[in-house]
């Protein structure tokens, strides 16, 4: 017992101290050497964030890049998660590589050739360009939980509801979708938080057109200002985290699936 | 109102399922699939209600019956796990666009019926193993189905819960007016419930036929080994004369078996003791029962049990006796 406490410690430990170091960061108006805390605290940073001209815009354009981009993911994935589980000609190790293959491939080779293509294209510099990119990098972890999801949930509930009357959409709508729903809000949670985090897709694709979060982090981390990148970084936590919330309310959060009491 | 499923045959890559299967339901009966497992029983029924597609063969609904109003309750019942009680006792309903008031006073019927008031708004989670078979069963009485397919229905209960369900079935097949295909491998139950009995053995048909027939009459030797309730006597017969152990019987002899045959004695074949004539045995075992000592004898080296005996006096081991059998015993063919 008293080992399990320690690891649980542990484990909060190394998930809240870093938080709270960016915490610290972010209202450290004047912390050097040798001191171990700030000397002076202020929102100054906080301010400088605010008012960059790009502030509002970077939050907005990061939510709506994640939302549509999500829901693509979603539409892509549940559908072919569907058929690579029902079919049985292709083995499974086979679909998992190519589940797999983008995450393999060097991101930065992937963002630049698409960025070559998207300008012949012209859709370079926009946010379907941009949700476009996104997606490739979302769609094999969305289709690595809901594949998971299809298979522990088979197929006899559809079947079952069809031979109650049920048709096709009624047999999805109302059986398959709340039956996936706990393996749709990870899918969905984690594909939320990826098109969100990204840097390097939105850098290339969007053409300094589109700006968002990453995009004025990641400089200031660079750079060592940690001030106001502390500010972004919870800025980023916060937002992203309310968008997980939405998503999650969207799709329909937990209500109707109860513990087994025995 | 029924059912003509005609040579159906289904494969799931090499694996043959169920081959060149037959038989017919009529309105009102109850039928019984019966046969080990793996033999293609659930196969059958799903190719029935439309979710699997036979390769060979053709399945005719007659009269009243239609695919559309013919119900499978599932092994596991499948309740829909995130829907309470009520809800999926109406998804039926719900799901054909039937009228709200309806729906609620169907709803409520069926809640009577199927004793599951106070359980409405519960999930199948909190529900007992008897209360989900309900459920199920309500969830697809409602529709007022012509025919009612169930995949071993009362395989998870208990002995008691087991009969009580037997008689709710009966009583409601009675009321309600559909036919019923049931899967078991349960003996007794496709017995007990039974207007006629499919037998399914390595993926064919064995045999159709009542309960009644099935015992007296097994069609061959597969048949009788599956119920599981004969002893085999190998003699000679000729005509309608038996001879074993050096004793004649009187038998049945249909086939015009000549030579060496397999004489068929029921497990609870009811016996006599003679002075004279008759069957010559040697007392091997004798255990009590309630109703009444099964005890085995040798005959001529051969094994033969007796339950439920009823002799007018109680046998001791190792004593040599003279039995009476019914006349008219079955012949099969010897393997």
């Amino acid at each position: 017992m008293k080992k399990r406490v320690l690891i649980l410690w542990l484990a909060c430990i190394l998930v809240l101290v870093p938080i709270l170091m960016i915490g610290l960061w972010a209202v450290a108006v004047k912390w050097t050497y040798p001191a171990l805390l700030p000397t002076r605290y202020g929102w100054m940073y906080f301010h400088r964030a605010y008012a960059d001209p790009n502030f509002w815009p970077s939050i907005w354009n990061s939510t709506l890049i994640a939302m549509v981009a999500t829901f693509l993911t979603l539409a892509i994935a549940m559908p072919t998660c569907r058929f690579l589980t029902l079919q049985n000609f292709l083995p499974g190790r086979l679909i998992e590589f190519v589940i797999y293959l983008p995450m393999i491939l060097p991101a930065i080779a992937i963002v630049t050739s698409t960025e070559t293509e998207f300008l012949q294209w012209q859709i370079s510099g926009t946010y379907f360009g941009v949700v476009i990119l996104h997606v490739f990098f979302m769609v094999p972890y969305a289709m690595q939980i809901l594949l998971e999801s299809y298979r522990k949930l088979g197929t006899n509930y559809q079947l079952l509801a069809h031979n109650l009357g049920a048709n096709s959409w009624q047999a999805f709508w109302h059986v398959t979708v709340p039956l996936l729903r706990p393996g749709l809000i990870a899918a969905a949670s984690l594909s939320y938080i990826i098109s969100y985090s990204q840097y390097l897709p939105t850098f290339f694709v969007g053409d300094s057109n589109i700006i968002t979060l990453p995009l004025l982090l990641i400089p200031f981390a660079n750079n060592g200002r940690f001030g106001v990148g502390s500010v972004y970084s919870l800025i980023f936590i916060a937002t992203s985290l309310v968008g997980v919330g939405i998503i999650t309310m969207i799709i329909g959060g937990r209500h109707g699936i109860k513990r087994q009491k025995y | 109102m029924g059912l003509n499923v005609k040579n159906i045959s289904y494969r799931y890559g090499k694996r043959e399922i169920v081959n060149d299967v037959s038989f017919v339901v009529h309105e009102d009966e109850i039928i019984t699939l019966f046969g080990p497992s793996g033999v293609g029983k659930t196969t059958i029924l799903k190719m029935i209600v439309g979710m699997l597609t036979p390769q060979t063969g053709t399945i005719e609904f007659t009269g009243e019956s239609t695919r559309k109003n013919t119900l499978l309750v599932f092994q596991d019942y499948l309740l829909f796990p995130h829907m309470t009680v009520a809800e999926n006792i109406a998804f039926g309903l719900k799901m054909r666009h039937v009228a709200r008031a309806e729906i609620d006073q169907r709803v409520q019927e069926m809640v009577a019926e199927f004793q599951l008031e106070g359980l409405e708004k519960q999930y199948p989670a909190e529900l007992s193993g008897g209360q989900q078979q309900r459920v199920a069963l309500a969830r697809a009485i409602i529709l007022r189905p012509k025919l009612l397919l169930l995949d071993e229905p009362f395989s998870s209960l208990d002995s008691n819960l087991r009969q009580q369900m037997y008689e709710y079935l009966q009583r409601l097949q009675a009321h309600y007016h559909f036919g019923v295909i049931m899967v078991s491998h349960d003996q007794e139950e496709a017995f007990l419930l039974s207007t006629r009995v499919v037998v399914l053995a390595n993926q064919r048909v064995q045999q159709v036929a009542s309960p009644q027939e099935l015992y007296a009459h097994p069609a061959n030797r597969t048949v009788a080994d599956f119920l599981g309730c004969f002893n085999y006597l190998t003699g000679e017969v000729n005509g309608q004369t038996f001879a074993v152990a050096g004793s004649q019987l009187s038998v049945n002899n249909p086939g015009r078996l000549q030579g060496t045959a397999t004489l068929l004695v029921p497990f609870v074949t009811q016996v006599g003791l003679t002075t004279q004539g008759g069957l010559s045995a040697t007392v091997q075992q004798v255990h009590w029962q309630p109703a009444g000592p099964t005890v085995i004898f040798d005959v001529a080296g051969q094994q033969l049990k007796l339950q439920q005996t009823n002799f007018s006096r109680p046998l001791k081991v190792g004593e040599q006796v003279r039995l009476t059998l019914p006349a008219g015993g079955q012949l099969l063919p010897c393997q």
